[in-house]
């Protein structure tokens, strides 16, 4: 049934939109060199990762290793539980953070986007202003540990970042490029209170924006470590960046300082992690946003085929 | 009568929808405009007061010093450099990534084939995930001396002569594909039969990109300027600082606001210099936001931001 | 309208947060008598006469350098050594890595009122900038001198020179804001030899004298030929930034931290001259010739051309050195390396040194551990610190673990470490305020510390020996500066670039910057500090 309609719209379209062949293999020239390009680093950088020490001293980085090993990821292996236990924060605090932080993003947009909402402008500004002044470090941290007392606990890694104005601009914008105020207006005669006209017309209509919102949002907070250095010191809690950024830092410094650590810095150099380790780190925090991430795009451009088949 | 129920139902759409942003609202007061009363601390000499060192009792104690936080900025006599290659570089940045960014997304939503369509978009907005760090690698993966595999062309780190070029391509590389979404999304949101229409009108496939597709994504273009014009002043400090491996010999293409408060700062831990180096920033992205807005909000007042 | 809103939107800000301010104070409160509650388990918490009068106190301590994954028994134990010596005061353990610098760093710089104790040092929470910020409690405050009053033993175990390395300018007048490490604290700067090689390439490691002008011997030209030949693909020379021209310079001293400044003690007897210059290095004519030596270097690729990539060094360095693909290279030792360098690379790597071990304010501050301006209970802080410093069962417990559990003792006063338990818990020994009331580990003989106190007290001080400077007044031209000596020297000192072009260049670039301003405070400092 879809297929078949899909079928029709993509011939109709054929008929009254089409560009010529020449054109559009240009495009893909384009367009997929450039793809090419974006994952290409990636690639390279899993290869890196499994590279062994030797074959980084022989012929630097490259994509055809001549020895392949294991031996970055031992090291992050080692961390074990903890390693896992930080996987399981970071998922856990992305996805309350996500959710709630696109709750109020959704919410707040909403009264941004309505025109015959009189405080509009003063909202718009309020929420304008702390893109660019904010109130320094410390103060900031003073609220988050004196005030809401949340030191060492999962909300001083969601709290700090639940929102963004940035993102309240954006929704603004996603609303009025593809909900016309008229469809508001005409719930609002059908007597459709605010709350439902945002849950039941708002919120399906904008799903690609909300998907995106939610897919930066996600994005920032799997990728925070500030916030942890700031609030957590109780290692259980550490979030996956967080936890690998102390260890790459913790390799580094002994291997600048290992002289006036003195011989006493109990370091077993035989463990310390080789070269490939930065990238090791790498590939384990990339790997599953990018497995995420197909998710939220199934949204994001659900739209594109749908807007082939819309009547 | 009917005004005055049609006055309190439109009280009650207020009331409600204010409802709805207090959450938000409620968070900037909080974790925005409390902590904003520490911007004094840019005019003061801040240091802790015993024997009660709360903030408060800091900020009532530390001793003012005017604008004194802020002359290390301009004391160098490298000011100029460094602001030029700020503004000059984000400049570059804000109108290269907007009209690649468009002319992408316009492409992507020509394609007859969907699935590629949706294949190069994913494709394209993997280097958003990637840090700076890791880019960072990448670049020395090409570039170092030795083992680079363009090593031989020249010793990249200490020849300042491409670094713009590296530069540009590299921030291009990073944002096009995230830019790229908003503008997509928007034009996914364009009903096709605008374009049936304009093509029944005898419209090329060009006047209907530009007499349709532009059209509707100008809220998200003027938008995303405007909030970029905010930042003109901050610049991306991994990119300038990790991109580069800090090498000093490209610092006349590569040392800008950020980087030069980073090292003039490193070894001090001088809360009222940092402070007053954001707060500087922050005023002249203010300055320029305000600006861009009043701009817009003359031609299209819809378009403004508040 | 959109400006009054503002204004009187940070009006209301204002006020709010002056209200929150009080909720602050309220809080830190509350923070005090929860640490009162907790410390109910001290066992020494009755017996008031030993105590002062001084409330229980559970005190947090930011260590570093430490791999610790379990630490259950031992907090068990110290806390119970501590209520065995009569003490009220329980300790929290925190077990930073080599990574804490910034987290304690941030600890500070925030007002984090749950941190006590921190460690500190001239190369990881800086202790004069932290103490020049207040971010420490003067010890020896004449209004309340918490040395004299609760660190008297300390005071006495540790040797005066310490002390005076320690004294620096703070929010609270000229004093000690720290308790000093007590560990290795002379400083020097020693050749890193490949032995083995230079031997096999014909040169035998005698046949140099390797004092610091064997540098210049052309016949250390002639090995990194050789070596070039036997192993295609390696620098000889291995160099990070600044690294062999400072060791030669004397610039490692600069206690400005710009490394630009020749403090001209003599090298081999750093004793003397008694009042000496200070220079900037870039017009030492010895210095000059090593910076040509060095582009000579590189030029006939001995030099890795990484290394005057800053972010690159490290990693070009450690690599080749730890393969043993070098031949030349230098180091700041630290007591006992040799052992350590020739087990981790496999080779016979030799150190032969080419100064004098010096006592410098910076060797001095190589640790110590401070009490936070923020902490609420500062004298328990001092108490702590008295018995961490002086009191042996205590350090070991903190540094070793528990007695039958993490280690046990030998017959010979060494201690056998298990090695299981070692990999759960390992703090950093020079991290131990005092290491010398140890007990030795087997490896290192009953002797180890009477062989540490030789190597110490071979060192020399300097005459600068407790001179601080104080940039306050040259802020803006040492943040200039910072950029300046970023920007010029990686590539200057490492061979990298011509001096003959590239140090009138630099020199220049300092001078607009105002190296001229800052050289004449740190004159006028010095006059005061040798009383002139």
């Amino acid at each position: 049934m879809t297929a078949v309609s899909k079928n029709i719209a993509s011939t109709k379209k054929g008929r009254v939109n089409s560009i010529s062949f020449g054109a559009e293999l240009v495009m893909h020239i384009i367009l997929g060199g450039f793809a090419l390009a974006c994952v290409i680093p990636f690639i390279f950088i899993i290869i890196i990762s499994f590279s062994s020490a030797d074959s980084l001293a022989e012929v630097g980085y490259s994509f055809m290793p001549i020895e392949w090993s294991l031996i970055a990821y031992r090291a992050a292996f080692d961390l074990g539980a903890d390693l896992w236990r930080s996987y399981f924060n970071s998922f856990f605090v992305t996805t309350v953070g996500t959710i709630l932080s696109v709750i109020i993003c959704v919410m707040y947009a909403y009264g941004l986007y309505r025109r015959d909402y009189p405080l509009g402008t003063f909202f718009a500004f309020i929420a304008f202003f702390t893109m660019i002044f904010g109130g320094g470090l410390a103060p900031t941290v003073m609220v988050i540990r004196n005030l809401l007392h949340m030191a060492d606990t999962y909300w001083a890694l969601i709290i700090p970042m639940l929102v963004n104005p940035f993102n309240f601009f954006l929704m603004r914008t996603f609303l009025r490029v593809s909900i016309p105020e008229s469809l508001i207006e005409s719930a609002r005669l059908d007597g459709s209170g605010e709350f439902r006209t945002l849950v039941s017309i708002v919120v399906p209509l904008a799903k690609p924006g909300i998907a995106t919102i939610a897919l930066l949002t996600a994005l920032s907070y799997w990728n925070d470590w500030f916030n942890a250095l700031l609030f957590i010191r109780d290692s259980s809690l550490y979030p996956l960046q967080y936890l690998l950024m102390q260890m790459q830092t913790n390799v580094d410094f002994i291997r600048r300082n290992a002289a006036i650590l003195g011989a006493s810095a109990n370091i077993d150099f035989s463990a310390l992690p080789s070269e490939g380790l930065r990238m090791a780190l790498c590939v384990l925090v990339v790997l599953p946003i990018a497995f995420a991430y197909p998710f939220f795009q199934r949204f994001i451009v659900a739209g594109l085929a749908v807007g082939a088949v819309k009547e | 009568m009917t005004t005055l129920k049609k006055f309190k139902n439109r009280h009650n759409t207020t009331l409600a929808i204010t409802i709805l942003m207090l959450p938000g609202a409620i968070w900037l007061l909080l974790l925005r405009y409390v902590p904003m009363a520490g911007i004094v601390i840019a005019f003061q000499d801040y240091r802790p007061h015993p024997p009660n060192p709360t903030l408060i009792n800091n900020i009532l104690n530390s001793r003012w010093v005017g604008l004194d936080n802020f002359t290390f900025i301009f004391a160098s006599a490298d000011a100029w450099r460094m602001i030029r290659n700020t503004l000059a570089y984000n400049a570059v940045f804000i109108v290269l990534t907007m009209l690649i960014a468009v002319a992408f997304a316009i492409m992507l939503s020509e394609l007859t084939k969907k699935i590629m369509a949706k294949f190069y978009q994913t494709l394209m907005f993997f280097p958003f995930v990637i840090s700076w760090v890791v880019v960072s690698y990448f670049v020395f993966a090409f570039l170092a001396p030795t083992y680079g595999l363009l090593s031989h062309i020249t010793n990249w780190y200490m020849d300042p002569t491409w670094w713009p070029l590296i530069l540009v391509i590299a921030n291009l590389w990073k944002n096009v594909g995230y830019s790229c979404i908003m503008y997509l999304v928007a034009i996914t949101s364009i009903d096709t039969s605008q374009y049936e229409a304009a093509s029944i009108d005898g419209a090329t496939k060009w006047q209907q990109v530009w007499n349709v597709t532009i059209p509707h994504i100008k809220p998200m273009i003027v938008i995303l300027l405007i909030l970029s014009a905010g930042r003109i002043f901050n610049a991306d400090f991994g990119l300038f600082y990790n991109v580069t491996l800090d090498s000093g010999p490209l610092y006349p293409v590569t040392d800008v606001v950020d980087t030069y408060v980073f090292r003039a700062l490193q070894r001090l831990n001088n809360i009222g210099m940092s402070t007053a180096a954001g707060l500087f920033q922050n005023v002249v992205g203010f300055i320029c936001i305000m600006a861009v807005n009043g701009i817009v909000k003359k031609i299209e007042p819809d378009h403004a931001l508040f | 309208m959109k400006k009054f809103l503002a204004i009187s939107l940070l009006a209301v800000m204002f006020a709010i947060t002056a209200c929150s301010g009080d909720g602050g104070t309220a809080s830190t409160g509350g923070g005090t008598s929860q640490a009162g509650t907790a410390s109910e388990t001290a066992a020494g918490g009755d017996s008031a006469d030993n105590n002062q009068g001084l409330p229980d106190a559970n005190l947090t301590v930011y260590f570093m350098g430490a791999t610790v994954a379990s630490d259950t028994e031992v907090v068990a134990a110290a806390n119970a050594r501590l209520a065995e010596m009569g003490y009220n005061i329980t300790i929290t353990p925190i077990w930073g890595d080599w990574a804490a610098g910034t987290p304690i760093q941030m600890a500070l710089d925030t007002g984090d009122n749950s941190v006590d104790i921190v460690f500190t040092s001239s190369w990881a929470v800086n202790y004069v900038p932290n103490a020049n910020r207040g971010n420490f409690v003067r010890l020896d405050n004449p209004d309340n001198n918490l040395l004299e009053r609760f660190g008297q033993d300390v005071r006495a175990e540790i040797p005066e020179f310490l002390w005076q390395g320690f004294m620096t300018e703070g929010t609270q007048g000229h004093g000690l804001y720290a308790v000093p490490g007590h560990k290795d604290y002379a400083q020097m700067y020693t050749w890193d030899v490949n032995a083995e090689l230079l031997d096999e390439l014909g040169f035998p490691f005698d046949s140099f004298d390797w004092s610091y002008a064997t540098i210049f011997d052309p016949r250390l030209v002639e090995a990194m030929e050789a070596f070039l030949v036997a192993r295609p693909g390696y620098y000889p020379f291995q160099i990070g930034p600044e690294g062999f021209a400072r060791s030669l310079s004397n610039s490692d001293y600069d206690i400005t931290g710009l490394g630009i400044f020749h403090f001209g003690f003599d090298p081999v007897n750093p004793a003397l001259p008694e009042r000496p210059e200070v220079i900037t290095t870039l017009e030492n004519p010895d210095y000059i010739r090593l910076l040509e030596t060095f582009y000579d270097f590189f030029n006939r690729g001995f030099i890795n051309p990484s290394v005057s990539i800053p972010g690159e060094a490290d990693a070009a360095n450690s690599a080749a050195i730890d393969s043993g693909n070098y031949l030349i290279s230098s180091m700041a030792y630290a007591y006992g390396h040799e052992e350590f360098a020739q087990q981790q690379r496999g080779i016979d790597s030799r150190f032969p040194p080419m100064s004098a071990p010096i006592i410098s304010t910076i060797s001095v501050q190589g640790s110590g551990y401070a009490i936070s301006i923020y902490s609420q209970q500062q004298e328990q802080a001092m108490r702590f610190l008295n018995a961490f410093y002086t009191d042996s069962e205590l350090a070991t417990i903190l540094t070793y673990g528990v007695e039958g559990l993490h280690f046990e003792r030998n017959a010979d006063g060494t201690i056998t470490l298990d090695q299981d338990m070692r990999s759960q818990f390992a703090p950093w020994r020079n991290g131990t305020g005092n290491i010398f009331i140890l007990p030795p580990l087997d490896v290192e003989g009953p002797d180890f510390y009477e062989r540490f106190r030789a190597y110490n007290e071979a060192g020399t001080p300097t005459a600068f020996l407790g001179f601080v400077f104080d940039e306050t007044p040259v802020t803006n031209e040492m943040a200039a500066l910072r950029n300046v000596v970023a920007e010029f020297s990686p590539s200057v000192t490492t061979g990298s670039v011509d001096p003959a072009t590239q140090v009138p260049a630099y020199l220049e670039r300092l001078n607009a910057n105002g190296l001229q301003r800052v050289h004449d405070e740190l004159n006028r400092q010095l006059a005061v500090f040798f009383g002139e």
